[in-house]
């Protein structure tokens, strides 16, 4: 039988090199009975489009950025709160706790089944060239490219900044002609897409953990035997494990190049969003009773 | 096998284009058995056009239709006139200098194809020229516009290969003012054998009372480049602004356009646009079905399996992505192709990313000229009132100097002095 | 209305809707004073009554289609100005490109109802009177069939009568894996199936035009024979 499996990174991207290992490994221990196709860069659609394929069982495997999820069931929102950790190892071990675990059995009612956690780069701050940070300034006034998710667009709208999502194929326009002043990217992207070479300063906060999930469909995964289960259990547990343990060593990878690259890259403590930090908590706390669970174990670390 | 059979036969009937390819992916399905698929494909086709990326198409074509209302596309042209030295042909130059200013500020062929369709070629047919000529340089002028910086088309190979944009788009000036040049030669041999009218030179007061009647009219497009270039609109968004300043100047100044006016050209851009755009979604939807029977990946070892030599790689890629434009989009191409050709071209024969995405641009982009599908050729069709097929035939020395340039960087890519 | 002329009423509407008699004498009538199609639609009054609320759905469908991208250009006019004054619509570009898909799928059925749909139509150039009449014929068949798989897809999809039986959204889903009535929007907190919604409506309607061509070319070509 042939799985297919789908996610949005290009081919370069970690993810995406995991997603081919596991391939690999899938049909090395069951002799062949068992493939994996790989569709990566959003082949067959975007995240939201994929989730519609996996609920119906057209598509078996995907790595979904918490995104999409939160859409879905703002409870996963709080795995992306301000300075839940200090470092991606951090972050790692967050993702492997209860917390995150009990998490995944929100999935069902999505029609997914979970697999475990990987991530993506802690996220940090690009800031155009039309206005550099002062000594001791914030972000307040600016207009941050986000996405148009309720945390992210809640922790902007708290920094004093104005949110402004913008499509992919429009951003590195208006981020040269000035539509936008600001961005929350990653080390990776602002390398990777030159972003880096626009903006007057890295903000180096890595404020945000940004965690992948990998998933089946619910529906595909009623039909497999027990040790098909297990084994894809097994092996998705090992790459979504790979995947975590790596990337705080790309980050910092990423993170020498801009420096080398000349780029000033400043590390203002949280003061620089202003109060939206403290006021986030309060809101999402509100909303959610998981935060405090997840910030006790964060605390914890 | 049957579903390339079914494809063939019923473009031959006269199917409309749409529902041969709608028809075709149920076929590759009953073909590969994936049943499965039946039940996501409504949301599919849905999801083919749900993207920001298309919302130039219905913005430009309104916008046309708005300055072709108002006057304003006239005058434009009579500027362009009374500027210009009495040169064979000279509408047809001052529609292809159009086409690459705007070329270095909007990145969408059908965008292009959609304004200049309504301005320049009723004003062309207007001097003298056959308008399904106006119309073929029109459209063809129209190809530079993912090429000659900004781009869509290599934004979105960019994100596939992580290549900073900027360097894409500065890949992309050469070729695209070679492109330029090759259409001049083209046009000049046109202007010969057609021998269209010149631009009638006309008294120097003329000149000046033609001169100062457009000056108003000019303020629609600078509107729409200053508002992207002052960071105040999208590209995309500028149609819009630009076509309130149409209304403004059509109804204020020039009193041609007529607030009763409004509704027809808005229906008359809905019914343009909304038929393309529905074709867009048909070729979406056979490309999402060709890509769960995994075909780009297949293709990408197939090419691998045949040669070892970089450039009969790229040339073997060319014939295959020149195939695929035929009935796909550019942007949809590039998802279904760059992320699994890219790894081969770059690990596997050395080739320089920047290189291969803009061969793979340049290649797709003649797509929109294509037949059976390509919104461009449709668009100028049908918002000039010609057939399809008879541009595509007039269009063929324009496809000639496209292959000539796709040749030259071919053989650049290839070649790792020349990158 | 009293009961005797409203069954009169329905009857001659039954009778005008079901048979193609009419359309036919409609075309012959349309034929031997030298109209065309559309010609005859101009005049709707001689129309039977298939071809007028064909013609009655297709002007619905303008109207719809070009308030639809008012509204879009509007939009994005509204958030160029909004976002300058640093309010920019959140759900802005979300709402512009649906509007843009409603746009597309309108376009599309207006363009079945006028025969407006981009073909290759090399085949019919080389066919006389007649055999462009039979060709027509068959094309249209195939355009209606194509419509009523997708018909019956998009009816699978928005399953009206598992819903009613299973009595929500999410019950449909946990019980059959189709989560149409589960998905949201992104940014305008709305369900998606409000937009899906477009689907059904588009094969409604083109059905209905691609019926309406269909008769239409069979009234052609049984004028024809008579002749
Ligand atoms: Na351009
Ligand atoms: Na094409």
């Amino acid at each position: 039988e042939t799985l297919k499996m789908g996610l949005i990174t290009p081919p370069s991207h970690q993810w995406t090199k995991s997603a081919a290992t596991l391939a690999d490994a899938l049909s090395g221990e069951t002799g062949g009975r068992l493939t994996l196709e790989v569709f990566p860069a959003g082949q067959l659609g975007n995240e939201a489009q994929m989730l519609q394929q996996l609920q119906s069982g057209a598509l078996d495997l995907a790595f979904l950025t918490v995104g999409e999820l939160t859409n879905r069931d703002p409870e996963f929102g709080v795995l992306t709160a301000p300075y839940l950790v200090e470092t991606g190892e951090e972050a790692a071990r967050l993702l492997e706790g209860e917390v995150a675990a009990g998490l995944l059995d929100r999935l069902t009612p999505l029609g997914l089944h979970g697999l475990g956690y990987g991530q993506a780069g802690m996220r940090i701050v690009l800031l155009s060239k039309s206005g550099p940070l002062e000594e001791g300034g914030t972000v307040a006034g600016r207009k941050i490219r986000t996405v148009p998710l309720a945390q992210e667009l809640d922790f902007w709208r708290l920094a004093g900044t104005t949110p402004t999502p913008l499509p992919l194929t429009e951003l590195y326009d208006a981020y040269a002609n000035g539509q936008i002043d600001g961005m929350q990217i990653d080390y990776e992207g602002a390398v990777n897409m030159g972003f880096a070479d626009l903006s007057s300063a890295v903000l180096a906060t890595e404020h945000m953990i940004f965690p992948m999930v990998a998933v089946a469909s619910a529906r595909k995964w009623q039909g497999f035997s027990e040790e098909d289960r297990a084994l894809i259990e097994r092996l998705v547990g090992e790459e979504a494990a790979r995947i975590r343990a790596l990337y705080p060593e790309i980050d910092a990878g990423y993170r020498a190049q801009l420096e080398a690259a000349g780029v000033p890259v400043l590390t203002p403590g949280p003061e620089v969003f202003g109060p939206a930090v403290e006021e986030w908590n309060a809101l999402w706390g509100q909303k959610t009773p998981v935060l405090e669970q997840l910030r006790a174990e964060a605390d914890a670390l | 096998m049957i579903a390339a059979v079914a494809f063939v036969a019923l473009i031959a009937l006269g199917v409309p284009i749409a529902w041969v390819l709608v028809l075709t992916s149920l076929a590759l399905i009953a073909q590969g058995g994936d049943w499965i698929l039946l039940e996501s494909l409504p949301q599919q086709l849905f999801g083919g056009i749900e993207t920001y990326a298309l919302l130039a198409l219905p913005l430009f074509t309104l916008l046309g239709e708005l300055m072709g209302a108002g006057g304003i596309g006239r005058r434009l042209l009579a500027l362009a006139g009374a500027l210009l030295p009495p040169l064979k042909g000279g509408l047809a130059y001052v529609n292809l200098l159009a086409n690459v200013l705007m070329a270095s500020v909007l990145g969408s062929t059908t965008a292009q194809i959609t304004v200049m369709s309504r301005l320049a070629v009723p004003e062309m047919e207007r001097a003298g020229h056959p308008r399904e000529l106006s119309a073929t340089i029109t459209a063809a002028g129209g190809l530079l516009a993912p090429i000659l910086p900004p781009s869509m088309n290599l934004i979105v190979f960019a994100a596939i290969a992580q290549l900073p944009v900027a360097e894409l788009f500065v890949a992309g000036v050469v070729p695209g003012l070679v492109m330029a040049g090759l259409f001049v030669v083209v046009i000049a041999r046109l202007a010969r054998r057609h021998d269209l009218p010149p631009v009638a030179p006309a008294p120097m007061a003329e000149r000046g009372r033609v001169i100062i009647a457009a000056l108003p009219a000019l303020c629609v497009p600078l509107i729409a480049v200053g508002s992207i270039l002052t960071g105040l609109a999208t590209p995309t968004e500028a149609a819009a602004v630009s076509a309130c300043a149409a209304v403004l100047v059509g109804m204020g100044v020039y009193r041609e356009l007529r607030l009763r006016d409004i509704p027809g050209a808005l229906l008359r851009a809905a019914k343009g646009a909304g038929q393309v755009l529905f074709l867009v979604a048909c070729a979406q939807l056979l490309g999402w079905v060709l890509t769960y029977s995994n075909l780009p990946a297949m293709t990408a070892r197939l090419l691998q399996d045949l040669t070892q030599s970089p450039l009969v790689f790229l040339l073997l890629l060319n014939l295959m992505l020149l195939a695929l434009g035929m009935i796909m989009e550019p942007i949809p191409a590039i998802i279904l192709t760059a992320p699994v050709l890219l790894p081969v071209a770059t690990d596997v024969y050395g080739i320089d990313p920047v290189a291969f995405g803009i061969v793979t641009c340049v290649n797709l982009t003649l797509g929109l000229l294509t037949p059976p599908v390509g919104a461009g050729l449709y668009t100028a069709a049908l918002l000039t009132g010609t057939r399809p097929l008879g541009l595509a035939r007039r269009l063929i020395p324009f496809f000639l100097a496209v292959l000539v340039t796709l040749l030259g960087l071919t053989v650049a890519a290839a070649n790792p002095f020349a990158s | 209305m009293a009961a005797h002329s409203r069954q009169k009423f329905f009857a001659f509407a039954l009778r005008s809707f079901m048979s193609p008699l009419n359309l036919r004498k409609a075309a012959r009538r349309g034929r031997r004073r030298g109209k065309t199609r559309s010609e005859m639609l101009e005049h709707g009054s001689e129309l039977p009554v298939l071809a007028r609320m064909d013609r009655a759905i297709l002007r619905l469908e303008g109207a719809v289609a070009a308030l639809l991208l008012g509204a879009l250009a509007l939009l994005m006019l509204a958030n160029v100005g909004l976002r300058a004054f640093g309010r920019p619509l959140l759900w802005g570009d979300e709402l512009a490109v649906y509007l843009m898909v409603w746009t597309a799928f309108l376009g599309a059925s207006i363009a079945i109802a006028t025969r407006m749909q981009v073909a290759v139509d090399l085949l019919a150039e080389r066919l006389g009177a007649r055999g462009r009449d039979r060709l027509a014929l068959l094309v249209d068949a195939v355009v209606l069939a194509a419509l009523l798989i997708l018909s019956w897809l998009v009816w699978r999809w928005f399953d009206p009568v598992g819903l009613l039986r299973t009595g929500s959204g999410a019950a449909l889903a946990a019980e059959t894996f189709n989560f149409i009535y589960q998905n949201p929007t992104l940014t305008l907190g709305l369900p998606k199936t409000l937009f899906w919604a477009v689907l059904p409506v588009f094969c409604l309607c083109a059905a209905f035009h691609a019926l309406a061509a269909l008769c239409d070319d069979i009234a052609r070509l049984s004028a024809g024979r008579r002749t």
